[in-house]
């Protein structure tokens, strides 16, 4: 059942069935109790009733009698002159009541039979004076519930089920607050803070969370300092080694040195890079034109004779696509995946088209691709495939990574597919669509 | 013959100074160092220097107030290549509070300054110093459009983000610190050579039509960028001077 996977549904089904049950058993319990209350009142005014009407038949000409037996019929039982009384069979405790009271009242032996007959309990049966055999015929106790009751009980049900709803909610909404907050958790970007208020497990558990939250953002911190603090001490040596190789007279083991330090120097880049994405947060909001992004950086790759080239545009190369972003973040998403499709792919080729309804920007190349299992971990900083797609070409496993980081602040999803054919498909999805 | 360029390396680093001092004689150019600022002066008293390479982390006086120190009215133009281990800090040091000529990052080739240096010399030597408004400025305004110096993109006037390739964003800067002046495509294609590109094989014809389509502009009536017959392209809209 679907409603129980919930805590929100066990707690309310726990809280309603114990709640329901115990009603059930206070109200059978009043029942019980009304009706032994009910009974020995009847009890004692069926004896006083039943002897006042024998005495006045005793009074009456035997041939008036069966005209006053209807006015002399109660509720709950009526006379009847002359039948068959009945052998005393029932030993039921209240007919061991009843006839010890009516013979205590009547002052002689009463009978009580088992009557077959519907609607009947029993059968008392006595003498008048005369000997004429007098039966009082007992209806069966009828359980009368005032219509109220029944309001009052329903009325009772729904402010059990209201309170259990609300009672539930309290204890379930501060954790699915919880549990957004850990979600939407981004290093780098402002969180709405939790609320401290409410009670105070709750409290507790958002201030422990907030302090979670700053710990992990100072650890965070700490590794792209330590991280760009290394890059940058590494540029000085390595504009030192780079210009010694320069003046080197032997051209071939200049230009070995030269490819070492370049590098070098890539992974120092790139390293500065991924510590800076930290700070890409500042970088103010603003509507920009997807394909003149696009273009222009197509256009960069292509000045420099790369081979990258745009393959599809979302209503042609003029339609202004708008979106809510980070120009500057997008330019080195954008950057960082085209770098990656050259490395591994040998080219690259560039899609802006609309997926699920949202612009998005895809880089694909034919490159060997990425095994379905290493889809996630290659978004990792400094992982690297180890097989086919790394071997020759030295990344720094932190391309992605940087992609990874600034694609949510760019209001993004980065996601890397294998292309049809061969090859990767990085696909960079927008959350919003403007215009 | 005539005496080759000097160039004066300022860096406190006495091994990088005196490699790039060798460096540079071996390619032909006249080359000294210097370690600071009362270094660089005392040089800059003494002899003709026609290009400085300036480090921007220096001891005592950093390379920012020396640029500045240099860039003050009155001061003969001199042009400058900063070095710096910072590549996010181009955009100050070309554009906003320093205008240097050219900058390289660290850590870089020889060979890689000197293609700036060459570049810078031969640019300067060509072009008329630049006639737009000397204090630099994070925006200039145009017709419809702001160009922001510091991210090198264009915004409409509804706010959105225009981005440039790097040879349309130098195209554009040229033309807009020379408005209302032909510029030759010799000279426009000197100034636009990608400073991370080192072959540019596309004309400047295409580029400049790259530009307009980013301006919106239309060919057969243009706004921004006139052509003019048989002697290259004007910007023809006003800038407007405002902060």
């Amino acid at each position: 059942m679907k409603p129980l996977r919930t805590l929100f549904g066990r707690l309310v089904l726990i809280l309603l069935t114990s709640l329901l049950l115990a009603q059930a058993l206070t109200l059978v319990f009043v029942l019980a109790e009304r009706g032994l209350v009910m009974r020995d009142v009847m009890v004692s005014y069926l004896a006083a009733d039943v002897a006042s009407s024998a005495a006045m038949l005793d009074r009456l000409p035997a041939e008036e009698r069966p005209a006053w037996l209807p006015r002399l019929e109660r509720a709950n039982y009526r006379l009847a002159l002359g039948e068959a009384v009945g052998p005393d069979n029932n030993t039921t405790p209240l007919a061991l009541v009843l006839t010890s009271r009516l013979a205590q009242a009547l002052g002689q032996p009463v009978t009580a039979t088992h009557m077959p007959a519907p609607g009947v309990e029993m059968r008392l049966g006595l003498r008048l004076r005369d000997g004429t055999p007098l039966a009082v015929d007992l209806a069966q106790p009828r359980l009368r519930l005032s219509p109220w009751l029944l309001v009052t009980l329903a009325a009772q049900l729904a402010l059990l089920a209201a309170g259990c709803w609300f009672a539930v909610r309290q204890a379930t909404r501060p954790l699915a607050q919880l549990a957004d907050a850990a979600r939407t958790l981004e290093p780098g970007k402002p969180a709405p803070a939790l609320p401290h208020t409410g009670p105070r497990e709750v409290a507790d558990a958002a201030h422990a969370f907030d302090r979670m939250r700053q710990r992990i953002a100072e650890h965070l911190e700490e590794r792209s300092q330590m991280l760009g603090a290394i890059a940058h001490d590494l540029q000085t040596p390595v504009t030192r080694m780079r210009l010694r190789a320069d003046l080197l007279d032997d051209a071939t083991l200049r230009d070995k040195l030269h490819a070492d330090l370049g590098q070098m120097q890539h992974l120092v880049e790139q390293g500065l890079a991924y510590a800076r994405s930290a700070h890409a947060v500042q970088e103010s909001e603003a509507p920009t034109d997807l394909a003149a992004l696009l273009q222009s950086a197509v256009a960069d790759y292509q000045d420099a004779g790369q081979p990258v080239k745009v393959v599809g545009w979302l209503g042609g190369p003029d339609a202004a696509i708008v979106v809510r972003t980070r120009p500057q973040a997008l330019r080195r998403i954008v950057g960082n995946l085209i770098d990656n499709a050259l490395k591994f792919g040998g080219a690259a080729e560039v899609l802006l088209a609309v997926q699920d309804g949202r612009p998005a920007i895809t880089v694909q190349d034919r490159g060997p691709g990425i095994a379905a299992d290493q889809m996630d971990k290659v978004l990792q900083p400094f992982y690297r495939i180890e097989a086919s797609r790394n071997a020759a070409t030295g990344g720094t496993g932190l391309g992605l990574a940087i992609v990874q980081r600034l694609a949510p602040l760019c209001h993004a999803g980065l996601r890397l597919s294998p292309r049809d054919g061969g090859g990767l498909a990085a696909s960079v999805a927008f959350n919003d669509y403007y215009q | 013959m005539e005496p080759p360029d000097h160039i004066l390396i300022v860096d406190d680093d006495a091994d990088i100074r005196e490699m790039l001092v060798a460096y540079l004689e071996r390619q032909g150019l006249k080359a000294s160092g210097a370690a600071d600022g009362r270094a660089m002066r005392r040089v800059l008293a003494r002899e003709r220097v026609d290009l400085l390479v300036l480090d921007l982390m220096l001891p005592g006086e950093d390379g920012i107030s020396l640029c500045r120190e240099l860039r003050a009215p009155g001061q003969p133009p001199l042009p400058i290549v900063m070095l710096s281990a910072r590549a996010d800090e181009a955009d100050r040091i070309l554009g906003l509070e320093l205008g240097a000529d050219d900058y390289l990052p660290k850590p870089f080739a020889a060979r890689e300054l000197l293609a700036r240096v060459r570049s810078v010399l031969r640019r300067t030597r060509m072009l008329p110093p630049p006639i737009a408004a000397e204090t630099p400025q994070p925006h200039i305004r145009f017709g419809a459009w702001t160009l922001d110096i510091v991210a090198r993109h264009l915004v409409d006037e509804a706010g959105t983000v225009v981005a440039l390739s790097g040879a349309e964003y130098r195209l554009l800067r040229v033309l807009l610190q020379h408005p209302q002046r032909i510029l030759n495509r010799d000279q426009l294609l000197q100034l636009t050579q990608g400073r991370d590109a080192d072959v540019f094989d596309r004309s400047i014809d295409l580029l400049v039509s790259r530009v307009r389509q980013r301006l919106r502009d239309d060919v057969r009536e243009p706004r921004y960028i006139k052509t003019v017959r048989n002697e290259g392209y004007v910007f023809c809209m006003p800038l407007q001077t405002t902060s």
